[in-house]
């Protein structure tokens, strides 16, 4: 069930009415309502993998548990080391060992032994990076003595599985979210009317500027050949804004959502493209895993105590650790160690935090310094992208020699599809109303703020007639493949 | 929680009057348009035909057969009804159309394809239809088909969501309606184009066809050349031009022409093959296996009239 769909337009009502009107007498009621409709949600993909999810859930809740109850050091390690090695163990065997068998079988190739290797005719179970993450935390927690283990399995397993996070993100903490599943929640007006507004603006970034940038991303990048390197550096250009409309506009979606049922989530996603070097930009973009990355590998790994070389190293595993984590592939290796590469100068000379405000805070225009910052680090981002979304390294090579050519000074020009007007004019409003939102939590948040509600209305309604007119072939979220 | 919900209800009035309003304005235009296969089915539901020859069939219908050249050869009104992507059972859609809204043909030429008597699960180009979903035969067969949802046969203006060129072209021809013409001649429309790489590629995933027929679809062909004959209309099996690769990429198509062969055997159907054609070997008259180009389907249109004259009637 996509959060696109007209299906969840109807579970959404029917959810939230049971969980204000008849679950409403007792908070354990409601969870028990979201943890049936989330498992409801989630068997709409692909009811077998339930399985897959509630044995994951079941394994961290009773370790978390043996753990909490551990008479002694090597008692705890060992419940703490069985969750470790089964929570990777299924994300190994699901998500990565096609990748290992044939890599190793390609590197024995060289040396001139064939292999035959043998490989799992399996899907990916969706979310399984994110939930699996999501338990991850809640032992490591545990293990580091941060948090008691939760003693009530209902509410352990809405933390793991609340279907507005469960299929991607954002990657919650026990921290933040436990407590808030283990009180009463009240009805605020206030907060649920913006988390509709916050759905609202997600469904326009997804469906109007991620569908209808990947139609022609996509025609680019899969005849790359054909087109000349201005239109090839406009094609990297559309996935960049397809992967933020598609991935921001999801977890709008799933913030949005999470507040009519009074639960606050993580931020994810803070303007990112309006970022003036590459540190800023990965603390606004997937914000809940790079602080997950940040706090359970680059802190145990000692962080930035050890010096400057401690520091390169260190981030460069974080960045390759999260490429792999994308995908089984080699352009996302290739993706996460070109982030690495371009971070690297603001780590060395100790400069990663000098951008923590938003950009021309306060103010309506950037300074000539702030454009060309935010220019040239979107430039390295858009790069960076080109292996992310190619099959292989191969065709990214290929794509960015054909950038990278005489006709690059050419006018873009497109052979099978008409470059719509009207979606560049759209994605010029976005970027528009974007940086005009872009000291809020999302972009509308407070526009038209101390206008009559005709004002407000007069854009929803505006909002909704684009994203009917406009709505783009139905693309699945790229990040549910994760 | 009260002042939540009367919030949403005050905005979602309008919405719901908006929906209304806008799919029958949408709706109205539409069945206005001259434009690509909405033309075809306004003049079959407003009963604009008006021909005595109607040309039924697939896609290699819609393209082969110009009625211009027929016309003209054979001086009788004709109109072209094929239609791309599916099989028999759409074409028999727009047969029932024919009798219940236009003036009875006295001849249907009807072309055959070796999948004609297949079946596909979902509906192709399925924004076709959204303008007539108050026709009950339209939509009877339409809901056989998979593609479209519950709310979208009874929420208004939920089928239309994401029709960017359907809004577009209804928007145009309100305000210019002028600019409401068609590339379609009585239902005819081809490309001139040379050959593309279309048959290669299909080449490269498979290594042939075998068409599986469908019972359900031969018997509701054979009952529809029974009631034709019946209805005193004549028709002509054409078997129009074909690739020898694309000919040759399909397993069984031999079994299937004896079985047409047979069907105009047992109804005493005229039954022209053009698969031995000369044209069949030059792919100077296709763009790709299965269908010819502007200038092969020029070529046979003047070759079929001809041909026709030996079983219809010239008017002087």
């Amino acid at each position: 069930m996509f959060f696109n769909s007209l299906n969840f337009a109807i579970f959404l009502p029917i959810v939230f009415i049971l969980y204000w009107f008849v679950m409403n007498r007792n908070y354990k009621f409601q969870n028990l309502l979201l943890l049936v409709s989330s498992y409801f949600f989630y068997a709409c993909w692909d009811w077998r993998f339930l399985f897959l999810l509630i044995f994951s859930t079941v394994l961290d809740y009773y370790t978390g548990l043996k753990m909490s109850d551990a008479k002694n050091q090597n008692g705890k390690k060992f419940w703490f080391w069985l969750s470790i090695s089964v929570n990777l163990g299924f994300l190994g065997v699901f998500k990565y060992y096609n990748f290992f068998a044939t890599s190793f079988a390609d590197a024995f190739s060289h040396f001139g032994w064939q292999v035959n290797p043998w490989t799992l005719k399996v899907i990916l179970p969706v979310g399984i990076s994110f939930y699996t993450f999501h338990g991850l935390s809640y032992v490591i927690d545990i293990y580091k003595d941060r948090i008691k283990a939760e003693r009530n399995f209902i509410d352990y397993s809405v933390f793991v599985s609340f279907f507005p996070l469960l299929v991607a993100g954002p990657i919650e903490r026990a921290t933040h979210l436990l407590p808030q599943i283990q009180k009463k929640r009240t009805f605020d007006y206030v907060v649920a009317v913006d988390g509709l507004k916050q759905i609202l603006w997600g469904l326009f970034k997804k469906v109007v500027i991620a569908d209808n940038c990947a139609k022609f991303a996509n025609i680019i990048f899969e005849n790359s050949t054909d087109y000349s390197g201005s239109t090839l550096a406009l094609g990297a250009v559309f996935f960049a804004f397809q992967i933020y409309g598609d991935f921001s506009g999801y977890s709008d979606i799933a913030l949005g959502t999470a507040r009519l049922f009074g639960v606050d989530l993580l931020r994810n996603f803070a303007f990112p493209y309006f970022s003036r070097d590459i540190a800023e930009f990965w603390r606004r973009w997937h914000i809940s895993l790079s602080t997950w990355f940040r706090d359970y590998l680059y802190i145990p790994l000692g962080g930035s105590k050890g010096g400057t070389w401690m520091k390169v190293r260190n981030t460069f595993i974080i960045f390759l650790v999260s490429g792999f984590w994308h995908g089984a592939n080699w352009t996302f290796l290739v993706w996460g160690f070109l982030n690495a590469l371009f971070i690297m100068p603001s780590i060395i000379f100790n400069t990663n935090r000098v951008n923590l405000e938003i950009v021309a805070k306060g103010k309506i225009f950037p300074t000539l310094k702030e454009f060309v910052s935010i220019i040239v680090t979107f430039s390295l981002t858009v790069f960076a992208w080109i292996f992310f979304r190619s099959n292989t390294i191969d065709q990214a090579l290929h794509y960015i020699s054909g950038i990278f050519s005489v006709s690059f000074f050419s006018f873009p020009t497109f052979k099978t599809e008409v470059l719509s007007i009207p979606i560049l004019i759209l994605v010029v409003l976005f970027l528009i109303v974007e940086w005009m939102g872009r000291e809020q939590q999302y972009a509308i948040a407070n526009l038209f703020h101390g206008k009559s509600r005709g004002y407000r209305w007069v854009f929803y309604y505006l909002l909704i007639v684009i994203l009917f007119i406009f709505a783009g072939s139905n693309q699945q979220f790229i990040y549910f493949q994760f | 929680m009260k002042k939540f919900g009367l919030t949403i209800l005050l905005f979602f009035i309008p919405l719901f009057i908006l929906a209304e309003l806008g799919d029958y304005w949408i709706t109205q235009s539409l069945r206005k348009s001259k434009d690509k296969y909405f033309v075809v089915w306004n003049d079959l539901v407003s009963g604009n035909l008006n021909s005595k020859i109607l040309i039924y069939g697939t896609s290699r219908a819609r393209a082969h057969v110009n009625p211009k050249i027929v016309e003209d050869t054979l001086h009788l009104s004709t109109y072209n009804l094929g239609i791309d992507g599916y099989t028999f059972k759409m074409e028999y859609c727009r047969h029932q159309l024919v009798l219940d809204k236009n003036e009875k043909p006295s001849y249907i030429i009807q072309t055959l394809d070796y999948h004609m008597l297949g079946d596909i699960e979902n509906l192709y180009q399925y924004e076709q239809f959204y303008p007539y979903f108050d026709n009950e035969i339209i939509l009877k067969t339409i809901k056989t088909y998979k593609g479209l949802n519950w709310w979208d046969y009874h929420i208004p203006l939920v089928r239309y969501y994401g029709s960017t060129k359907e809004i577009t072209s209804a928007t145009n021809i309100l305000l210019r309606p002028s600019h409401n013409k068609g590339n379609r001649y009585k239902g005819f429309y081809n490309v001139n184009q040379s050959w593309t790489n279309e048959f290669e590629k299909v080449k490269e995933s498979k290594k042939g066809i075998h068409q599986k027929l469908i019972k359900e679809q031969i018997i509701l062909f054979e009952n529809y050349l029974a009631d034709t004959k019946k209805r005193g209309i004549h028709i002509i099996f054409v078997y129009t031009p074909e690739h020898i690769d694309g000919q040759n990429f399909v397993s069984n198509r031999a079994e299937i022409i004896t079985l047409y062969k047979k069907m105009a055997a047992k109804y005493d159907i005229p039954f022209i093959d053009y698969s031995s054609d000369p044209m069949c070997f030059n792919r100077d008259y296709f763009y790709n296996a299965e269908h010819l180009n502007l200038k092969g389907t020029n070529l046979f249109s003047k070759k079929l009239a001809s041909d026709l004259k030996k079983y219809i009637k010239v008017s002087e």
